[in-house]
């Protein structure tokens, strides 16, 4: 429950990305460069995805979480907070051995993957 | 421009590898990326300046990679920064404790990673320049040759530079926390005694110690070492103590050289005993002390009585090994009797030894001086020559023994009052002791000057020389005869006439010693010039009277003659009026002795003293010299003449030939012919040569 809620407020105030990551990262290696990361990363992301379910279904919590981690570190470095917030839950809710909850969890990354790709669009990162 | 710093990104994220290396990169580092913690670890060995390692990998995780990292050799330095979005406090801790420089949480902040990495770097080069300066320290103190102790600022040693180990026995590692002076053991060089090193001083005053004469004492006890050694208290930049540093030069061969040319300076190199210099200091001192405290001391002055033999026979090598063994006698028997005294014993020069014995009265140090005399007169030298021919000798020694007392302040004159104490003795027989009296009369320091030369010359080959005079008959001059007179060098290398020097050779008991050496040098000369010695009618040879009452002279002239194969009725032994008329028996024994042997005797300077015709008539005498204070005035005086004349009768009836002497003229040269003397002699006659030159 408590998930649940934190979940809700977390929808509530949290925007899908910080920009500011992606304008210092912009900054720092230039706009092309970035653009260049943002779209390798949304290549990749998909498969990311896949593979923390393939994990989640052949049980292997041990790599799951390290995968989700490693996911959760990217989506944070682009600024993609609740992306990243629901990496670290799914690493969790592993840890904590709180399976079933978890494939509600994937399928909330996937949407937020759509939402994060719509939102870079509209804000001209895409 | 420096090379940019290289960076090795650890990570198992291809993105976030990339994105690393892409920012890094637009900060001016290198950078280079391996996947896990293995790959790393088997980068080290291209040195990276810095690993960014993330936190949570495959194969090897990046807290264990970096723990076996820092065990590597080299790799101890390397600054780790863990990269990661693990935030739990469990990682944080091990990463911190496995070695890590720094924890970073993803997402990354590249701003503050940036100046993170800029510090860490920063910080790496300056602990790395540090470490160099400090090996380069280390490295000088390993050089340097002196030893270097350090301490902390209670004094508790911190460091020992390599040469204080060798010197002290302790590495740094046992030394470490000891409190100095249990690892730097020193004693007093002149009291042997324990000391502790003055370090509080040091430490609580602040002050530099400097300390000389002291021993450092191994930690094994087996070795010292004589060092010089300053400590320095050590501040920091705030100009607190931090410390003390202790350095340590070692002395021990500069102070051993210094011993002995001390050694040298103050000793005899042949005998080992004290030099003159030496002796004349320590009584120059005794005499001063003397002043304050009113004792009594007594100094002996020896000489070697027959040395000259040893040295003349068997060669300087065997003079110098009777040296060291009288040397000997002499310091063992001192030794023996004196127990509580202070004596400084001594060679002076040639065959002369003193003696100062301190705090002693006349009669113990006169029983010390007939111990001495026993000792010497004991003792047998032998001595082999190359032919393994083996000589004996016995000798004596003659001590003139001073009464020091405190109206004596002049130190020459004391050691000349014990020269002339000696000579007494000398001439008293020697082998005895001689207490120099208050009225005796010193011998001045040109006598001595004169004695020690003529002491000297009669030990080189150079030293003096043999000249002769022609005598000439008047009846036949085909035959060839001539005196024998004696030359000495002086120290300019120019030749002395005989009044200079016999007087003092007289005086000082040298005539014996100059006898033996004429007669000596004539018989050889004689024997190696053999077509001479077939020409030659006479040869006169002038005995003193000091000769005479020699005792062992007779002897020394028998086995002379007798080692030489030349005709002795040659040889005549002129003996002085007055010699004959003091020491008849003596005279006449000498006389009957040499004739068994062939010799002739001359008596000489005749009419100088009473003229005894009845002592001429009971001394077998072949010729009669009369005196040349006569022979000059015949021509001007009247008695003078009919006196040369009777003496001239009265010898031709006794079957005495005649001889005057200090013919000068054309006149009394015919006087003597009117007069019919045998043989005539003077300057203008013939003036002495070399004998280089007979014909």
């Amino acid at each position: 429950m408590k998930m649940i809620e934190s979940e809700t407020i977390d929808r509530t105030i949290t925007p899908i990305y910080a920009p500011k990551y992606l304008k210092r990262l912009g900054e720092i290696v230039g706009y092309e460069m970035t653009r260049d990361f943002i779209q390798q990363f949304l290549e990749l992301a998909p498969k990311q995805l896949a593979a923390l379910r393939q994990l989640f279904d052949t049980g292997d919590v041990d790599r799951l979480c390290s995968k989700a981690h490693q996911f959760k570190s990217e989506c944070l470095q682009l600024g993609a907070i609740r992306l990243g917030n629901l990496c670290e839950q799914v690493e969790n809710l592993a840890k904590q051995g709180k399976y079933e909850v978890i494939p509600e969890k994937l399928a909330k990354i996937e949407t937020e993957l759509i939402l994060f790709e719509a939102a870079l669009k509209s804000g001209g990162q895409l | 421009m420096s090379s940019p710093a290289h960076i090795l990104v650890v990570d198992d994220d291809p993105w976030i590898r990339r994105l690393l290396v892409q920012i890094l990169r637009r900060y001016g580092y290198a950078v280079e990326t391996v996947e896990n913690g293995q790959q790393a670890i088997d980068y080290i060995k291209h040195h990276p300046d810095l690993i960014l390692m993330d936190a949570d990998m495959p194969v090897l995780d990046g807290i264990t990679a970096c723990q076996q990292i820092k065990k590597l050799p080299d790799a101890e330095n390397i600054p780790i920064v863990m990269v990661t979005a693990i935030v739990e406090t469990q990682w944080i801790d091990s990463a911190y404790a496995a070695g890590a420089t720094d924890y970073i949480t993803k997402p990354v902040n590249m701003d503050v990673l940036r100046n993170r990495l800029d510090y860490i770097l920063q910080a790496k080069r300056a602990k790395e320049a540090l470490f160099e300066e400090k090996e380069k320290a280390l490295v000088t103190l390993a050089s340097i040759c002196d030893g270097v102790i350090t301490t902390d600022a209670k004094g508790m040693v911190d460091f020992l530079n390599p040469v204080a180990t060798q010197l002290t026995g302790w590495t740094t590692q046992e030394a470490r926390g000891l409190p100095l002076n249990q690892v730097f053991s020193i004693i007093n060089e002149k009291t042997q005694q324990p000391i502790e090193f003055l370090i509080q001083h040091c430490l609580e005053e602040c002050e530099v110690v400097k300390e000389k004469g002291t021993i450092l004492i191994h930690r094994q006890q087996k070795k010292q070492f004589a060092i010089e050694n300053s400590a320095a208290p050590i501040r920091d930049r705030k100009g607190r103590l931090i410390g003390v540093v202790l350095v340590l030069h070692d002395v021990t061969e500069t102070r051993k050289m210094t011993k002995a040319l001390s050694y040298k300076a103050k000793h005899d190199a042949l005998t080992g005993l004290y030099n003159r210099l030496e002796f004349q200091a320590q009584l120059k001192k005794i005499i001063q002390n003397q002043r304050d405290e009113n004792t009594p001391h007594a100094l002996l002055f020896m000489d070697l009585d027959r040395f000259k033999i040893v040295n003349d026979s068997c060669g300087h090598e065997a003079g110098d090994q009777l040296l060291k063994n009288v040397a000997l006698i002499l310091q063992k028997t001192v030794d023996a009797h004196i127990t509580f005294r202070k004596a400084t014993l001594a060679r002076l020069g040639g065959d002369e030894f003193g003696l100062l014995l301190e705090n002693c009265t006349l009669q113990p140090a006169l029983d010390i001086a007939n111990n001495l005399c026993q000792s010497i007169e004991g003792f047998n030298f032998f001595w082999e020559n190359d032919e393994k021919e083996k000589s004996r000798f016995r000798i004596a020694i003659s001590i003139g023994l001073v009464d020091i007392s405190a109206q004596m302040s002049n130190p020459k004159s004391i050691v000349a009052m014990a020269d002339t104490a000696c000579y007494a003795a000398k001439n008293a027989g020697r082998n005895g002791v001689h207490i120099y009296q208050e009225n005796e009369e010193i011998l001045p320091v040109q006598n001595i000057q004169w004695v020690s030369l003529i002491n000297s010359n009669l030990e080189k080959d150079q030293g003096f020389f043999l000249f002769y005079q022609p005598i000439i008959s008047l009846q036949d001059n085909t035959k060839n005869y001539y005196e024998i007179l004696l030359r000495m060098n002086d120290q300019e290398e120019v030749l002395v006439p005989p009044g200079a020097f016999l007087s003092i050779a007289s005086r000082y008991n040298l005539m014996p010693s100059l006898d033996r050496w004429v007669i000596t040098k004539v018989l050889s000369w004689l024997s190696e010039h053999p077509k001479h010695l077939e020409q030659l009618t006479l040869t006169t040879i002038n005995i003193s009277a000091y000769s005479l009452n020699d005792p062992n002279f007779l002897d020394t002239v028998i086995n002379q003659i007798n080692d030489i194969e030349i005709p002795t009725h040659n040889i005549c032994f002129e003996i002085a009026e007055t010699t004959a008329l003091n020491n008849f028996t003596g005279v006449l024994d000498f006389m009957i002795a040499l004739k068994k042997l062939g010799c002739r005797f001359a008596l000489d300077n005749f009419c100088s003293g009473i003229a005894s015709f009845t002592h001429l008539r009971n001394l077998p005498v072949d010729f009669l010299k009369i005196d040349g204070s006569l022979i000059k005035s015949i021509v001007s005086n009247k008695i003078d003449y009919a006196m040369v004349k009777s003496i001239n009768d009265i010898a031709h009836l006794m079957q005495i030939q005649t001889i005057a002497e200090n013919v000068e003229n054309q006149a009394t040269f015919d006087k003597l012919k009117e007069i019919a003397v045998d043989y005539v002699q003077g300057y203008w006659l013939a003036e002495p040569m070399k004998i280089d030159f007979i014909k």
